[in-house]
């Protein structure tokens, strides 16, 4: 397992530790590479940073979207209601 | 108003239900699925599956969890059947997305630019979230569900790959282009425009 890797490389193994713990080599491997490469150290903030913007996304819609777009339809409330009440009296 | 104890807790009656948490299981479909019928039935069909299972609410959670909970496998099994669908030339183990950005020794073709970022006052921006909605919407299918599915959704990747019905191998690649691509579009849409 070679210690130098490449940027294009660096991305992948980045990537992966998002998900699931890198082995001790690659992590070194990884390591060594982010000490010398400015372009990947800032690549591995911005992993971070999409993933709290996704973890807030639907927060973040909760809020944006105009009232009318955001309830369910008068018409399906009262159909909702309907068979609902249908269900719960067999 | 009549109300039903369970699991020590006072829920109100199923109808009303609907005027309680109806909007907000509404708004949460209609994100996910894009389609104002597919958003209205699952709340219907989330609505009548908790009813059917209103003995199994444990009360641990609140009444909005628990029916967010099972709007969301709703959710999951829709995405699943339409999975089956997909396109077999996506499942392919090319890495020409990937390549298109970095040179033949595998340094970036452009090296990312600074972000000035702050997640949680970006969170509060409209036009933001039509900048990443939209760089979403560019991404490919499966990489776009790959995606929403383990970072929007927070999936465990093991389950992702039942709903998609791709291999962990495939899984990785998918989300691996998923965020190059969404990365490049954020910086050349937003944070350095």
């Amino acid at each position: 397992m070679k210690l130098m890797i490449s940027c294009k490389e660096a991305a992948e193994m980045m990537s992966e530790a998002q998900d699931q713990s890198l082995p001790f080599m690659r992590r070194m491997a990884l390591k060594f590479h982010l000490s010398m490469c400015y372009g990947c150290r800032r690549y591995k903030k911005q992993l971070q940073i999409i993933r709290d913007l996704a973890r807030g996304y639907l927060t973040g819609i909760e809020r944006t979207k105009p009232p009318e777009a955001r309830e369910l339809p008068p018409e399906t409330r009262e159909k909702i209601k309907s068979a609902l009440k249908n269900h719960h009296n067999h | 108003m009549t109300e039903t104890k369970v699991a020590g807790q006072q829920i109100p009656d199923p109808a009303l239900w609907v005027d309680e948490y109806g909007d907000y299981l509404y708004r949460y479909a209609l994100q996910r699925t894009r389609s104002t019928q597919l958003a209205e039935d699952m709340v219907q069909e989330t609505f009548l599956a908790a009813l059917k299972s209103i003995d199994k609410f444990s009360g641990k959670s609140s009444v909005k969890t628990w029916l967010i909970g099972i709007l969301k496998h709703k959710i999951i099994d829709h995405i699943r059947k339409n999975s089956r669908l997909q396109n077999v030339s996506e499942i392919t183990g090319d890495d020409q997305t990937v390549d298109d950005f970095f040179d033949k020794s595998g340094h970036w073709k452009k090296m990312p630019s600074r972000w000035n970022a702050n997640p949680s006052e970006l969170l509060e921006q409209d036009e933001f979230w039509q900048v990443f909605e939209d760089c979403v919407g560019r991404l490919s299918n499966q990489q776009a569900e790959a995606f929403t599915l383990r970072e929007i959704e927070d999936i465990k990747t093991d389950e992702i790959c039942k709903v998609l019905n791709i291999t962990p191998t495939n899984l990785w690649v998918s989300l691996h282009r998923a965020r190059v691509r969404l990365r490049k579009c954020l910086e050349e849409n937003w944070f350095n425009g």
